[in-house]
This record gives structure tokens, sequence and C-alpha cells, in this order.
């Protein structure tokens, strides 16, 4: 192991102070984007987006122009027409996909580090247990993201661009998709992250995490529709919370077909709190076993 | 300032287990020795030092500020840890990168900072390969370089020596005292005693989470005043020998071996002048004589037994 007098100079640069949860970020962000098993449940992920692209540039062209030879077929099956519930189904069917991405990101995102014993290292440093935490949540919810909302705006934009009177004023008409398609897309994201991540730092392994996380989503959803089977009402369908996301986007999109629950006397707050409090405890979760770790 | 380390009675426990007693130190820059069995409290109070663990009694101070979450002392810390702490599939050179970000370095800097150190390390053309393919020296290496690549003040060195092969050990103490002769302090833990020996002479002695001694190894010999010292003679006529030195009365056992004698004394200095005088005075014939038990190990081993409970 050569060393020289003369290799630890001082540094005479600015140390980065604040954000360090972007560093947090950019690691785990840089360590999947490697992994060949990502790149392929990415592209997974992305075949719907790709075929939605089709569909915005077919149901554009053809709208535009009378004379195209698919303009009556696209007319006449209402499921092709692009409008915001192509976005909310285009959102949610996507869950499957960003379940399955966000196990493989998430699933390991502390507990490997606990494995690995990296815990003594990285809090060795200066960085904050938050910056820790903040930093695993937003590079799994950011592959979250990835799959619902940044393709959004990508078929917004592919909207856009193939309308005919497009022009800049056109583009805030998008503003309150935009807005919807991020808000379905964080109710969707958001809950599943916290959920794997709070696996995550108490499961000791990432499989473990990924069937614990599994059995739970099976569990919550059988139990709803075990309930709303024995007590004949379909609204306690709401106790599984998947259902209650995609409820949720219903809400969102202003979807006013009910395609969950048996009545229209469903509580929107109620659903809401149902999902934040989820979060809440998952994020609780992964506060405590992250201070625990921290503390020593 | 004058002491980078300040400990005021620093105690942790884990559950029942109290790993850290009621400590006590101040220690002051230079390179320190931290001795001890295994279990000793060795490793306890170097995390404590960084501030990851929380004390559960007392308080840590270092560089006259506690290190718990404080960024500004942590930036100016670099620790080596006993075992193994890495993500076995990223390469070295990412591992060190991702470190030297999260010692608060831009991007270029941290560049520039991971390629100097493999390069001193002679680790540049390894540097790609994942981590899990490198042998216990390389990991070894890119443990040391992680602790220092940021220039901290104070290092701790949690047993560096571990793995490494001889070679490779001579390089790190010259590392040492490099880092030393740059005006770094560094807390070198180990329970190899002529490894810390070699490094320093000044050592904290810990036992059972408590500390035994702290100073340079011959003032801690000092604090063994009742404990017999080992002497050695080589000598062909053993038994005269022992003839002529039992009139002193601080001598308290005597073996014999074909060529040599041991004896105990409870003053060496009185028995050695005795002996110089006899060789002087040729009244005896003597090969050559030493103290076998200058060296840190019997320290250790002296002021451990007069600290553990008879029975035990």
């Amino acid at each position: 192991m050569p060393v020289y007098p003369f290799t630890y100079r001082p540094f005479e640069g600015k140390y980065i102070r604040r954000f360090r949860w972007w560093v947090v970020f950019s690691e785990e962000v840089r360590l999947w984007n490697k992994s060949r098993v990502f790149q392929l449940l990415f592209l997974l992920g992305i075949i719907q987006p790709l075929i939605r692209f089709f569909q915005v540039l077919a149901y554009n062209s053809a709208m535009q122009d009378p004379n195209h030879p698919l303009a009556p077929l696209i007319r006449t099956v209402t499921w092709l027409k692009v409008d915001a519930e192509m976005y909310y189904h285009f959102i949610r069917l996507q869950a499957p996909s960003v379940l399955i991405l966000l196990l493989f990101v998430g699933a390991g995102a502390i507990c490997a580090d606990r494995k690995n014993r990296l815990w003594e290292i990285y809090f060795s440093k200066p960085i904050h247990w938050y910056d820790y935490l903040i930093g695993k949540i937003l590079a799994v919810c950011f592959a979250g993201y990835a799959l619902t909302f940044l393709p959004s705006l990508i078929l917004m934009f592919a909207d856009y661009i193939t309308q005919k009177n497009s022009s800049i004023f056109t583009l805030v008409n998008y503003l309150p998709l935009i807005w919807k398609s991020f808000l379905f897309s964080s109710v969707m994201v958001v809950p599943c992250a916290l959920g794997i991540i709070a696996g995550s730092s108490i499961f000791p392994t990432e499989n473990i995490t990924v069937i614990s996380v599994i059995t739970i989503i099976v569990a919550n959803t059988t139990l709803a529709g075990l309930l709303s089977n024995f007590l004949k009402d379909a609204n306690y369908m709401q106790i599984s919370l998947p259902v209650a996301v995609y409820f949720m986007g219903q809400k969102i999109f202003n979807i006013t077909r009910n395609m969950f629950f048996r009545t229209e006397d469903i509580s929107t707050l109620n659903i809401l709190s149902y999902i934040l409090i989820s979060s809440l405890v998952f994020l609780f979760i992964s506060i405590i076993q992250v201070r625990k770790a921290e503390r020593g | 300032m004058e002491y980078q380390i300040e400990a005021v009675e620093l105690s942790k426990w884990f559950g029942e287990v109290v790993a850290l007693n009621n400590v006590s130190i101040q220690i002051p820059s230079g390179v320190i020795g931290l001795l001890g069995p295994n279990g000793a409290g060795k490793s306890t109070f170097i995390k404590l030092a960084l501030g990851l663990y929380k004390p559960s009694k007392g308080k840590i101070l270092i560089l006259g500020e506690k290190p718990r979450n404080n960024p500004r002392i942590l930036s100016q810390l670099g620790y080596c840890p006993e075992m193994d702490h890495f993500v076995e599939e990223i390469s070295g050179y990412e591992f060190l990168y991702w470190l030297a970000r999260y010692s608060g370095f831009d991007a270029k800097e941290a560049k520039k900072r991971v390629l100097s150190i493999l390069e001193r390390f002679k680790m540049t053309n390894k540097m790609y390969d994942p981590i899990a393919t490198y042998s216990k020296g390389m990991r070894q290496r890119i443990k040391l370089a992680q602790a220092i690549m940021h220039d901290p003040t104070v290092i701790f060195l949690d047993e560096p020596m571990n793995g490494l092969d001889p070679s490779a050990r001579e390089e790190l103490i010259y590392l040492i005292n490099t880092l030393s002769s740059q005006g770094k302090t560094i807390l070198f833990s180990s329970h190899v005693l002529h490894e810390v020996e070699r490094v320093t002479d000044t050592v904290i002695l810990i036992y059972n989470g408590r500390i035994l001694a702290f100073g340079k190894v011959r003032e801690i010999r000092d604090l063994i005043q009742n404990h017999p010292r080992k002497i050695v003679i080589r000598t062909f006529e053993p038994k005269k020998v022992y003839a002529q030195l039992s009139i002193d009365p601080n001598i308290t056992s005597v073996s014999f071996d074909t060529d040599e004698i041991t004896i105990h004394t409870v003053d060496p200095g009185i028995t050695f002048k005795l002996l110089n005088d006899l060789i002087v005075e040729d009244k005896i014939s003597v090969l050559s004589y030493r103290c076998a038990d200058e060296d840190l190990q019997s320290v250790f081993q002296y002021l451990v037994s007069t600290h553990i409970p008879k029975g035990l």
C-alpha cells in the first residue's frame, strides 16, 4: 500500500452543507439505474406510455382530418378518445408496473444499507438522518413518477404539438390536466414508496420486504373484498388501499361514473384521510427505524 | 485548542450491558493508541466520538464541540471502521466518490480526490472492478482511503491492521506517521499490542468499559508499583548468579533453565544495580540480561490483572 507524503491536500472550495439529501438521492438513482433488472422493468413500464403515445398521434390526426381512413373508427370507439379520462386510465393502468418497479428500487433501499453496515459510514459523514431518509424516499418516488407523471407530461406535449391550432397560449389549457395527473400520480406513488421504504427499514432483506409488502397489499384487498361480500356492502372496498387510490384518482379527474362502490355516499374526505394516515404511518415507521439506527 | 477529544463521565450501555463506564479523559493531538481486548469498549468509544452513538450518560467533545448531528465537526472527522462496510456490487471508485459527496464535496472535487487517493493507494487498475471482487487488503485500503480523503483533523482507525499483509502494515504505519507529521490527531485502536507500539508510545488502556491507564508506556509502567517485573539473565552458571543475587530482598521468585535464569523483582532499579555491580566486580559471568516484560503486552496484562476481580 504505497502512500506518499503529500497525498492529503486541504480543500479550498466550498463544502455543500445544504440539501445533502440530494447526494443520497443521486447515489440511489445512479445505483439502480445501472441494474439490468431495473432497465428491463422500466422498459416494461413504458410499454403503455408508448401505446398511449401512438393513440394520441392517431387520434389527433384522425380527428383533424375527416378523410382519414381511421376517422370513423376512432369516432366510434370511445376509449380511444384523448381526454382527461384517458390520462386517468393511463395512470391507473400503470399501477402494477409502478408497484413492481418501486419494489425493485425501494425494497433494498434501507435494509441493504443496514445489511452492509453502511449506516456507520454514512452517519460518520456530515449527513443528518433526515437527509438520508428524504433522499431515499424521493429516489423511490422519482422512479414512480418516471412511470406515471413524466409520461403523462410527454403525452400532453405530444397532444399539444399534434393539435392543428396549437399555440403558446393553448399550453395554459393543459395546466389543470398537469395538476390532476400530478395529484393522481402522487396519490398512487407516495403511499406506495413510503410503504416500501417502511418495509425496507423493518425487514432484514430485500426479498422479505418484497414478500411482506405484497402480502400486506393482498391481505388488505382480500379483507376489503371479504367484508364487502359478507356484509353485502361494496363500500367496504374502501378499506383496500389500492381501491382507495383508484377512487381518489376518479375524484381528481372528476369521473362521475362509479367504478368501485355501490353508492355515491362514499366520503372522499374519509378516503383521502385513510390514504394520508397510511402514508404518515409508513413515514413514521421509517423515521423511527432510521433514528434508531442513527442513535446507535 | 488543547484537547482534541474530551470525554466527561461518558457512559454507554446497551440494555443491561455496560459498554463504557464513566470514562473521563482528555486526549491531546498526536497519535494515540487505544488498547484493549475484544469487547473492552474501544469501538464504542470511537463510535461515541463520531456521534454514531448517543451517550447514555456524560458527554464527549471533539474539537470542543459535541459531534452528534454536528456537520461542522463530522466533516473534520475520518473513520475507518473495523468491519467491512461496502456496497459490494459497485466499484471502489464509485463507493469512494459517493462518500466524498457525503463529505460535502461537489462532483468535480469528489472525482478529483477519489482519483488522487486511489492512485496513491495503487488501486487505479482495479478501481472500476466491483468491490465484491476485492481482496481483504484492497478492501482495507478502500476503507482507509474513505477515512482520509477529505483531509480530516481527527482520524479514528478501528483495528486498521486487520487483514493486512506485512508490507501493507508497514505502509499503514508510514501513512499514520505521515498524517501525524501533518498535524492530524489519530486514535488507533487495536488489541494487538505490538502494532500500536510501533506507531506510538502514547496509549490508552481500556478494559471492561473503563480506562485503565493513559499516558506514555513508561509512565504507565510506573503505575505498576507492586507487581514484580521479570529479568532474564543468560549465563552458563545460573546457580552461582542466583546465589549472588539472593541478597537482594526485592527478588520474589527465580526460575532456572540450562543457560538462563529468570528472576522476578519488585524493584528492578535496585536489582539491575546489584547485577551491574556483580558483573563489574567479576563475581559472576553473564552473557546478557534483559527486562523481559518491557513491552506493552506485559504492561497491559499487569494492569488488566490488577483490575479483574479475583475468581473471574
